[in-house]
């Protein structure tokens, strides 16, 4: 296998060998002499098993807000090619509690019932894909331009899942009707009703809490409605790469220091 | 006497030469009866024809020839995939004895993501051409599919066979998407039907067992064991010891080098073997990911980080800076000419910057945010030994890979500006890698 992993790598010439020696907690300025420590480094730790290609990372898009879109119900290999990606018809996003819903027209020319489509449920034409954007922190989506790697944050990830909206709609609508149509002798029948008082405090106004109190901000907030753009990968690189060069970082702590801050 | 003595016997022997049903005298029909069922008879030349292109199965055959006392006069009529399913329809006999038969054009979807599917490349270059032998080659396919049969069958077993379930990871993708009209309506119906039944053909293991038969050397035989071979085993035995010794030395010296956790135990060489020659298979292919990233604009590689990473002080303002990026963009052609231009401000530099440097230490809110760290922090560095390491800062992280996912995962861009809120589809997730601190 190592062997096999020589041929593929051996592109590059190794890096020379005839590089001062630096302490580790020598300070870095430039962006040059940051690899050339890397390589004294390479030879304090690895004295049997040399780096033979660098990529060098950068950290960029501080303030992009990258997010990630999961589609459960979607193959991302087909027959061992990449699955197409789905037409999206319309995206929505409600900010406050973060919930997509992303609309997918249905595919009507296989395997679809058009005429149950619009006789049973209102002639449905999208599947809608909904989930909740969840935070995370730790998570770059990194690519790679000109043998340079670049990282850009994550914010979050979100697990979409078909969401049967036309169902509940048309099920919804049959009890209304049912009910008007046909009161149930429950309906008819007088009612008791008690009522009871309590003492007015904090409690009692808050009554809903934890998900459903989720649920009714959700239903309540009205979605912003978004543009899906496609095809802009190549500005996005552009922008991310040139921002990546406005700053010269260096680091602050030693190896040790930071096992030490991370533990 | 005799006459009465045996009359069966007698019965019997005046019963043979006549018959007792005496068979119809079946008159030639008529020619307009003949031109009356002629396309039956054209099916029937077009069923043997497909015999002939086939190696004829006498016990199939034969078997067929009964059908079931309770599928008598039933016919099931059914489409899509499943009809090609455990009813088989033999040859001859087509026409009145079918059971199952593909119904649906020659155009089929399902027939066309099926071929795609057994050509294993979606763009197949024949043309399905409406003979009545293809569509009885997919209604075969539980007869002879097994086989390494002609490319239009549609081959359940063959996906996901116990020989290459391996290599049914992701790597093989790269292929670009076509988007004539027939490649993608194969494409959907692919999609429809993405699993393949896993099958163990016993071809398989026969042939496993035939293997373990060549490697076993001597034959077993019911006499004792000869003398001689007891001496040699153990003159073996106590080379093997030696080995063995050697090999745990070997082990332990790996083990160190590796640096695996004396507390996992392994169990013997093989596993630690086995275990090494996977994480070597996986930075192999994370290498062969990163060189396709690089060929394909809209892959993102997803990298699980510590929480934390190491700090980073901010050595050039944005005014400084604004001149460094023009060095930087002709970098290739100019590596030469910068790393001179540093040298001679290194100095100057060190000494402006270690200042900072002890200050920092002393603050640590004076380092970058974690969240607003932009900048050069370090490398992906492949190993000579195909090992892949990242190193941040003067930190050192080792680089595993992640779970694949088997669906797909989009990196989306979003603008929340109330002007122009919009969505902007970078791209799709290909892989994810995690990189832990090494201790």
């Amino acid at each position: 296998m190592s062997s096999k992993g020589q041929e593929l790598f051996v592109r590059e010439e190794e890096e020379e060998e005839d590089v001062v020696m630096e302490g580790q907690n020598a300070v870095v300025e430039d962006v040059d002499m940051l690899e050339e420590e890397e390589n004294d480094q390479d030879h304090d730790d690895d004295d049997d098993d040399p780096v033979i290609k660098e990529i060098p990372l950068y950290f960029t898009g501080k303030d992009e807000n990258l997010n990630i879109l999961q589609y459960v119900s979607k193959q991302r290999l087909v027959n061992h090619k990449p699955s197409e990606h789905p037409l999206i018809a319309a995206a929505r996003y409600k900010s406050k509690s973060s919930l997509w819903e992303l609309d997918v027209p249905l595919d009507s020319k296989a395997f679809f019932n058009e005429h149950k489509a619009t006789e049973d449920w209102n002639g449905v034409e999208v599947q809608t894909l909904k989930g909740v954007a969840v935070e995370n922190i730790g998570q770059y989506a990194t690519f790679l331009e000109n043998e340079k790697a670049y990282m850009v944050p994550v914010r979050t990830t979100t697990q979409l899942k078909p969401f049967f909206k036309y169902i509940d709609a048309v099920t919804l609508k049959r009890k209304q009707e049912e009910s008007k149509l046909n009161p149930t002798p429950a309906s008819q029948r007088a009612q008791v009703v008690t009522m009871s008082v309590k003492s007015v405090n904090d409690s009692s106004q808050n009554r809903l809490t934890g998900s459903l109190l989720a649920h009714k901000i959700a239903d309540e907030e009205t979605p912003t409605d978004l543009n899906w753009a496609e095809n802009t990968i190549g500005e996005f690189r552009e922008a991310m790469v040139k921002e990546s060069t406005e700053h010269v970082i260096k680091p602050a702590q030693g190896e040790e220091d930071y096992l030490k801050n991370l533990l | 006497m005799s006459s009465g003595r045996l009359p069966s016997l007698r019965d019997s022997g005046a019963g043979k030469p006549g018959l007792k049903f005496k068979p119809k005298a079946v008159a030639r029909r008529t020619k307009e009866e003949r031109d009356a069922s002629a396309p039956k008879v054209k099916t029937e030349e077009d069923t043997s024809k497909l015999d002939r292109r086939r190696p004829k199965k006498p016990m199939a055959a034969g078997q067929k020839k009964r059908v079931p006392r309770y599928l008598n006069n039933t016919h099931v009529i059914s489409t899509g995939p499943l009809a090609a399913g455990n009813f088989v329809e033999s040859g001859k006999s087509n026409m009145r004895r079918g059971i199952v038969r593909m119904e649906g054009g020659d155009k089929s979807l399902v027939r066309k993501g099926l071929q795609s599917i057994e050509n294993h490349t979606g763009d197949s270059d024949e043309e399905y051409d409406g003979d009545l032998t293809q569509k009885m080659n997919i209604v075969d396919e539980g007869d002879e599919a097994m086989g390494p049969g002609p490319q239009s069958k549609f081959n359940m077993g063959r996906e996901y066979t116990a020989g290459n379930f391996e290599q049914d990871n992701s790597d093989v993708e790269d292929e670009e998407l076509d988007m004539e009209e027939d490649a993608v309506q194969r494409r959907r119906i692919e999609e429809l039907f993405p699993v393949r039944p896993l099958r163990i053909r016993h071809e398989d293991v026969e042939e496993l067992e035939h293997k373990i038969e060549e490697t076993l050397t001597e034959v077993n035989t019911r006499e004792p064991t000869p003398a001689p071979h007891l001496i040699k085993t153990e003159q073996q035995e106590e080379s093997l010891k030696d080995i063995i010794a050697n090999k745990e030395a070997e082990l332990e010296n790996k083990l160190q080098k590796l640096e695996i956790d004396p507390d996992s135990h392994p169990i013997d060489e093989a596993e630690v073997r086995h275990e090494q020659a996977m994480i070597v298979k996986d930075h192999l292919s994370i290498a062969k990911k990163l060189s396709k990233m690089e060929r394909k604009h809209d892959r993102f590689m997803i990298c699980q980080m510590p929480y934390k990473l190491p700090a980073f002080d901010e050595v050039v303002t944005k005014k400084e800076a604004a001149e460094a990026p023009a060095a930087e963009a002709k970098e290739s052609d100019m590596v030469v000419d910068t790393v001179s231009a540093t040298d001679v401000d290194e100095t100057e530099k060190k000494k402006s910057t270690k200042k900072p440097k002890k200050s920092a230490k002393k603050k640590a809110k004076d380092h970058i945010p974690q969240e607003e760290l932009v900048g050069n922090v370090g490398s992906i560095r492949i190993h000579k030994s195909g090992k892949i390491t990242m190193k941040i800062g003067n930190s050192i992280f080792n680089i595993s890979k992640g779970a694949e996912s088997t669906f797909l995962q989009d990196v989306i861009a979003l603008n929340e500006d109330p002007e122009a809120p919009g969505v902007e589809l970078l791209g799709r997730v290909d892989g994810k890698i995690i990189a832990t601190p090494q201790f």
